[in-house]
């Protein structure tokens, strides 16, 4: 049976095609028909996809109007950003100096005429260029928007001389750089003249603003020093202190408290040893406010200190910068650990008598003025190291700062107690406070600039906007967005799709009924010869498949010609437009699933022309009406 | 009329009391077949006016037409009675592809099928082997052998009806049924076509059952001639009763 089965199943697929050979002229010009009718629908789709879908794409995720800017400027740390763009919404948030860092003069280089610009900092992966078809500037590089290209008369490739001016000590100086346009952002970027550069060269110009030196671009100036703080001072002298200049050390010194401090208590604290006939004094910095209750110091400066010692002047007493013990590792030449080590300040008593001067006595010479601290080690008794290349590391936090060490060649004389020069201790408790790294070029210690004024930033999709608005307004920053702009471009793609849903259920209800309608004629016409079939025995089942068959091959064949027809079409089209274009877009271009569609609505159109063909009964053709 | 015992092996059909009624246009018409038995090989000529019943009665003969009331109407083939009240389309259709042959008024061949392959139709239909040779003989006793490869439409009349009657016969069957076969064509081809239709199914025992309105062609070849008796029973309402011609 089953093998009779499959005959007539080949046999109907036979009879049909032979069918449809037979009156070719009639089956092509029903192909046409249907070509005529799905080529337009095809069309439409494509359209649809592309162009619609394309413009849609543009105006929905335009970086424009996915943009976030605080709009008042304060300091954002690098933290702060790096946290934010690990939020799953933020596409990119790229940190931004001061408004007026980023105003330079640029001009073609040999050519004469100098232009203001404002420079915007940039990142990998800002879709602002990106989506704008400009790629994102290299080291020495950068991206023009159409505007800046225009008024400089560049194209990429060209090279720009950018000048950025700083006023220092009443001199008017330039900071010089070159930069090599590697591409223009189309005009929906922006409509003014921007220079997109990455933001490292941003910071340098902010930093030259602020007369530091940039040794990168060979821009002089000053450097960002790091400079000490202190936790607190010891107060020693041959002969007491009397009340009223003790009380009036911590009157505008940034001092809290002075009091006397026994030398036990003393040695503990500081790790040095004052003969019995000194007399010595601790001024704290310990708050009596906030500070006092969770123990914290607000810690003093070199000018703090400067205005105990002036107090003391006539005195006879010296004063000797206290910073509270910090802890740190120091590492062998390959970067091994050594041993743990806790640092204390050791200051000299130079100007004491020698029977007051605390022990042991600074091996090393006092810090020249304008270098930094001396990079040197009173390694603990216990610690065993020596040599050359050793380092030490402290953690400050999240941060870490490592800097060379040279060990002097006595050890300290207290166990669990190893000292540096009073300045480089005070560099390090800066670096609890603020970024503070060694620069080995320099051989000193500088500060990392502390934040950034602004930040731009993407969201995701614009359905995103709104609710991080919200939650930087929850944070205290009130931020620029394109709120009111969205949603224009929401309702409008919103009816757009309808109307071009709308155009589409019109096609396909044509574009059906014409398919059922020529199928269905078809059988009409076939009635007899369909029924001779039916009367020499072809089950009922099997001649439904007939008009299927035929239809899948008309529709197929009709289908075929309206792709061939759409295709060169299509390919016209976005040749046209090629311009409008960027890459990976098209203006027509038609997914799968619209072509599933198309097939799917030919084959009901076949069913409706089966239906037809199961009532037709074989006594039809024994007749002739 | 002759008729054969109830399970008689050389009856093909056997109608009894067998009713079809039809109304039409306000007119009813009434067919009734009180017995018939169709033997095996035998050529039975159906006659009459139009509109006395008989392509009705070939319809039921043919399956494609159910009695209104009957008391038995079975058709045996292969050695085995099928009783055709109680069988579905399915079957119906399956015993018509196997054990029948049809011969239309105007040859019923398929317009996009060669004259070979509308020939061949029916064996590859029962899925039969070899029907190639069985239609290439068929056709040259025909003497339409060097037609086979054309298209229907380019044949003559008679050339069509041969090829009709051949592809009725291809895959063998133990019954044909012909429609007015010669309606369509001369005087002198009916004559011919009539003759090898007959030495046909003579040759072959193929028992052809067939209608006609022209009772002088069939007279001379037929075994059994089968005519109605039309008898009006009141306004609009007409019977017609199979009988025997004298």
């Amino acid at each position: 049976m089953a093998a009779r089965e499959n005959t007539g199943r080949a046999l109907v697929l036979r009879l049909s095609l032979a069918d449809l050979w037979h009156e070719w002229i009639l089956s092509l010009c029903l192909m046409l028909a249907v070509a005529a009718i799905l080529a337009p629908l095809l069309l439409l789709f494509g359209l649809k996809h592309g162009t619609i879908e394309t413009l849609r794409y543009r105006l929905i995720q335009n970086p424009v109007n996915r943009e976030i800017r605080p709009t008042i400027s304060r300091s954002y740390s690098r933290g702060w950003i790096k946290a934010l763009n690990q939020r799953p919404e933020v596409e990119l948030a790229i940190p931004n100096t001061r408004q007026l860092s980023a105003s330079v003069l640029v001009r073609l280089k040999g050519g004469k005429q100098e232009t203001r610009m404002e420079i915007v900092p940039t990142a990998p992966g800002d879709p602002l260029l990106l989506q704008n078809r400009a790629p994102v500037p290299g080291e020495g590089q950068c991206v023009l928007s159409q505007e800046a290209m225009r008024k400089l008369g560049a194209k990429a490739g060209d090279t720009l001389v950018v000048t950025t001016a700083r006023r220092r000590g009443g001199v008017y100086e330039k900071g010089v750089m070159e930069l090599k346009v590697a591409g223009a952002a189309d005009p929906r970027a922006t409509t003014q003249g921007r220079l997109f550069v990455l933001l490292p060269v941003l910071e340098a110009m902010e930093s030259y603003k602020d007369g530091e030196a940039v040794p990168r671009y060979g821009w002089p100036g000053s450097l960002p020093q790091a400079y000490p703080l202190y936790d607190g001072a010891v107060v020693a002298g041959p002969q007491p202190l009397d009340n009223t200049l003790l009380l009036s050390l911590r009157i505008n010194t940034g001092f809290y408290r002075s009091q006397a401090m026994g030398r036990e208590e003393l040695l503990k604290t500081s790790g040095l040893s004052f003969p019995e006939k000194a007399h010595t004094y601790f001024l704290s910095t310990l708050g009596s406010g906030a500070g006092a209750s969770t123990g914290r110091s607000s810690p003093v400066d070199e000018k703090n200190l400067e205005a105990v010692r002036a107090k003391l002047r006539g005195a006879e007493a010296a004063l000797l910068p206290w910073v509270a013990p910090q802890k740190a590792e120091l590492l062998g030449p390959g970067g091994k650990a050594l041993a743990q080590v806790e640092l204390y300040a050791l200051p000299g008593g130079g100007d004491l008598p020698a029977e007051t001067r605390p022990v042991p006595a600074p091996p090393w010479p006092a810090a020249n003025k304008g270098e930094g601290p001396r990079l040197m080690l009173m390694a603990a008794p216990e610690v065993k190291a020596s040599g050359e290349g050793l380092r030490l590391r402290l953690k400050m936090g999240e941060r870490e700062l490592a800097f060379p060490v040279s060990l002097t060649t006595e050890p300290s004389p207290r166990a669990g107690v190893s000292f540096i020069p009073p300045e480089l201790a005070g560099v390090l408790r800066l670096g609890q406070t603020r970024p503070v790294r060694y620069d080995p070029e320099h051989k000193q210690f500088l500060i990392h600039r502390r934040g950034y004024a602004a930040f731009r930033l993407y969201t995701r999709s614009i359905d995103q906007v709104a609710g991080l608005k919200e939650y930087f307004e929850s944070q205290g920053i009130d931020v620029h967005t394109k709120a009111a702009e969205i949603l224009q471009v929401k309702e409008l793609d919103r009816y757009l799709s309808l109307i071009f849903w709308l155009i589409a259920a019109v096609g396909i209800a044509g574009g059906a009924a014409s398919l059922v309608a020529s199928l269905y004629a078809s059988v009409e016409r076939k009635k007899r010869d369909l029924a001779v079939l039916r009367l020499i025995g072809l089950p009922r089942g099997s001649l439904l498949r007939f008009p299927v068959y035929q239809g899948v091959v008309l529709a197929g064949g009709g289908f075929l010609a309206a792709l061939g027809f759409f295709g060169a079409l299509a390919q016209t089209i976005n040749t046209l437009f090629a311009a409008h274009l960027h890459p990976g877009e098209s203006f027509c271009r038609l997914p799968w699933q619209e072509l599933a569609a198309t097939l799917a609505v030919a084959a009901l159109a076949a069913v409706l022309a089966a239906w037809r063909v199961s009532r037709i009964e074989p006594a039809e053709a024994l007749r002739d009406e | 009329m002759e008729q054969g015992e109830p399970g008689d092996g050389r009856v093909v059909y056997r109608l009894r009391e067998v009713v079809k009624s039809r109304a039409k246009g306000g007119s009813a018409f009434e067919l009734c077949v009180p017995s018939l038995d169709i033997g095996r090989g035998e050529f039975v000529a159906i006659v009459g006016a139009s509109g006395c019943g008989k392509s009705t009665l070939l319809d039921m003969l043919g399956l494609v037409l159910s009695p209104s009331q009957c008391g038995e109407f079975s058709l045996r083939v292969a050695g085995q009675s099928h009783s055709l009240m109680e069988l579905g389309e399915a079957s119906l259709a399956g015993l018509r592809r196997a054990h029948l042959g049809y011969v239309l008024q105007t040859g019923g061949l398929l317009p996009f099928l060669t004259v070979g392959n509308n020939v061949h139709l029916p064996c590859r239909l029962n899925a039969q082997r070899g029907g190639q040779l069985q239609v290439k003989t068929l056709l040259e006793r025909l003497k339409i052998g060097d037609q086979a490869h054309k298209k229907p439409q380019f044949l003559s009349g008679g050339q069509r009806q041969r090829a009709a009657i051949a592809r009725a016969l291809a895959h063998r069957p133990p019954v044909v049924l012909a429609d007015e076969p010669t309606a369509a064509v001369d005087k002198f081809t009916a004559l011919e076509i009539r003759d090898q239709f007959k030495e046909l199914t003579a040759s072959l025992g193929i028992t052809l059952v067939m209608v006609t309105h022209d009772e002088a062609l069939v007279r001379p070849v037929a075994d059994r001639i089968l005519t109605f008796q039309v008898e009006p029973l009141g306004e609009g309402h007409t019977r017609s009763t199979l009988r025997e011609a004298s």
